[in-house]
Formats: C-alpha cells, sequence, structure tokens
C-alpha cells in the first residue's frame, strides 16, 4: 500500500504568520498587572522570612545585639517617618520579614516604562528611607544578614516562585491570543 | 539518624522525557530551587507541600503562649528558625534532593514528619513538609515543575 501526502502550502503560510502575529508588544494595563502579580508574590515570601532572591532560601536570622533586645522586650526601633524620633515597634525574632515600622514594605511599589512600543514593569522603593534600608540590607551594613529583596541583574534573579507568576501570566495573554486570532 | 529526605526525577513525575546537555542541567537547578521556595513558602503558610495533608494541625494553647513571645504564635514550624534554614536541596543527576542532613535538626523534622518508629510514638503532631515514600508535593507545586519543564522547551 501507498500513502501519499498533500500540504497545502498556502494554508500553512497564513498559519506561520498568525504565529508571527501572537508576538505583540506587552500593553501597559497588562504591564501594571503583572508588576502588581509580582509584588504581591515578593510581599508574601518577604513576610514569611524567604528571600524573593533565586537560590537564597531563608532570610538569615537575626544576630548579635538586635537579636538580644528582641529577644529580652519583644521591640526593635525605628525612625517613624524619615528624620523622625525613633519608636519602639513590637517585634518576633521569626519570622525574619525585614519590619519593624512597616515603612520599608510600604514602599515598596510597581510601575511601567514605555519601552519601543512595548512596556516593561518595574519595581523598586519609592522613598530614600526605604532605598537606603534596601541598601543597607544589600551591603550588610552594621554587621547585619545579606538580605536584599530586589535581585541585581545580571548574577541575580528573582526567586523560581515570583518567576512563575510570570510564566502563568504569558501563558495567559498566549492563550487569550491564540483563542483570539486561530 | 533518621533520615528525612525525598529525592525525585521531576521529569518523570511530569511525564516529559528529559532533555539532554545544558538546557537539563538549567532546569532542574531552577526546579531545585522552586522546591525549596515552595515548601517554605507552604508552611510559613501553616499549609503542608505534600499531598493529601492540608492544613498543619493547630498548636495547642500552652504552646502557642509560649512560642508566641518569641516567635508568630502560629504552626509554621518556626521557633527559632534552626531547622527550616537546614533545609537543603539539590541536584543529583536526573533527580531533586530536598532533605535536613544537620543531624540536630532532622530529628525535629524527623518528629514533625514522622518517618521514623520513634518519632511515630512522640506527642508532636504531623505537620509533614517532606514527601514520604509514595507520597509527591502537591498540585500546585507540581504544576509549577511542568510550567519551568515547559518554558524550557519553548
Amino acid at each position: 500500500m501507498k500513502f501519499t501526502a498533500k500540504v497545502d502550502y498556502k494554508a500553512l503560510g497564513n498559519l506561520e504568520e498568525k504565529i508571527a502575529d501572537l508576538a505583540e508588544p506587552v500593553d501597559k494595563k497588562q504591564a501594571q498587572t503583572l508588576g502588581k502579580l509580582i509584588l504581591k508574590e515578593m510581599k508574601s515570601l518577604i513576610r514569611k522570612g524567604i528571600s524573593p532572591l533565586q537560590g537564597k532560601g531563608k532570610f538569615p536570622k537575626y544576630k548579635g545585639s538586635y537579636k538580644d533586645r528582641i529577644r529580652k522586650t519583644g521591640k526593635a526601633y525605628a525612625k517613624k517617618s524619615p528624620g523622625g524620633r525613633a519608636r519602639a515597634f513590637a517585634k518576633r525574632l521569626t519570622p525574619v520579614n525585614l519590619k519593624v515600622s512597616g515603612h520599608q514594605m510600604k514602599s515598596l511599589i510597581s510601575w511601567t516604562k514605555k519601552v519601543k512600543g512595548s512596556h516593561e514593569a518595574i519595581i523598586g522603593y519609592r522613598s530614600k528611607f526605604a532605598k537606603d534600608k534596601e541598601l543597607g540590607h544589600r551591603e550588610r551594613k552594621n554587621n547585619q544578614g545579606f538580605r536584599p529583596t530586589i535581585p541585581k541583574a545580571p548574577r541575580e534573579g528573582f526567586a523560581r516562585r515570583i518567576q512563575d507568576v510570570y510564566l502563568k501570566f504569558y501563558n495567559g495573554v498566549i492563550n487569550k491570543q491564540t483563542k483570539k486570532r486561530i | 539518624m533518621p533520615k528525612v529526605e525525598y529525592k525525585f526525577d521531576p521529569f518523570k513525575a511530569a511525564g516529559v522525557p528529559a532533555p539532554k546537555g545544558a538546557a537539563k542541567n538549567t532546569i532542574l537547578k531552577d526546579i531545585k530551587d522552586f522546591i525549596k521556595e515552595s515548601v517554605l513558602k507552604d508552611v510559613g503558610a501553616t499549609v503542608s507541600p505534600v499531598e493529601g495533608h492540608g492544613k498543619f494541625q493547630r498548636l495547642s494553647k500552652k504552646y502557642k503562649d509560649k512560642k508566641g513571645k518569641t516567635a508568630s504564635p502560629i504552626p509554621n514550624l518556626e521557633l527559632e528558625g534552626d531547622m527550616l534554614g537546614a533545609l537543603k536541596t539539590r541536584v543529583e543527576k536526573s533527580s531533586v534532593w530536598i532533605g535536613i542532613e544537620n543531624d540536630t535538626q532532622a530529628k525535629k523534622a524527623d518528629n514533625h514528619n514522622k518517618v521514623s518508629a520513634k518519632s511515630k510514638s512522640t506527642s508532636v503532631p504531623m505537620r509533614r513538609f517532606i514527601p514520604g515514600k509514595k507520597e509527591t508535593f502537591r498540585k500546585s507545586i507540581m504544576d509549577g515543575i511542568k510550567r519551568i519543564i515547559r518554558s524550557h522547551e519553548e
């Protein structure tokens, strides 16, 4: 028995065009949504004492006099507002969630930027006070543990849990576009 | 010493053939990190990352009061953070290994996971965070593993 196959090159060409067309630029709304989803996952990890950087796992424990003070008094000190007076806030040794006054995490936000006809989601700190805190955690100022929250490219990347958020998001976007166009 | 560990082939678990060369190593490294983060996140949310185990049992009133003085008063298996800090993952050939090697921490982990016969007789309730024999991670984690494999295929 002999089998023959006919290829419809015209249809194949149309399909190729449609597939190429799927690589649409990211619109502002999509970038905003993605930024919010990433922020949500970042904060969820940090709240549980997990680093939002890939491969880092748990944040290093509190140590030294800071640890002793929390253990004894159940409090940690922070400036209430940038330049304001230091105030005591309730604090526990675990989870290591970087929270004292809550200013740093409130200041962690996302915004978008237009790049070559497409949009990017950017994650960063709004206030100088929070930026200084982040820098202090990265540079291990005052002998504190290495606890940065924003990865520094190209050597560092977001935790796989956060990367999974954008994998899921883009899978959803592509599925929607595929349904619309094919 | 009780062995609290779990080793599995993620490609087999996902039902896809393993790629060869550098791609395979990259995928396994990503899955290794994903599993560690997922286990830590689930435990932090007082949920077992093991399929079929659901939410962790509540703390007793007495222990909750004691724990609440220095740590979060929820069953997140974290008093000082030593046991979860000792949780390790690594790539072994085509598999990913997760477990606790430090003897002191492995004993604690054994009491929570109820692996050895001795641990089963203790009064500590089972709060399993590492799958036992014939067990696997819960669906959302397995779905994430599949997404990582697929993202490298594209």
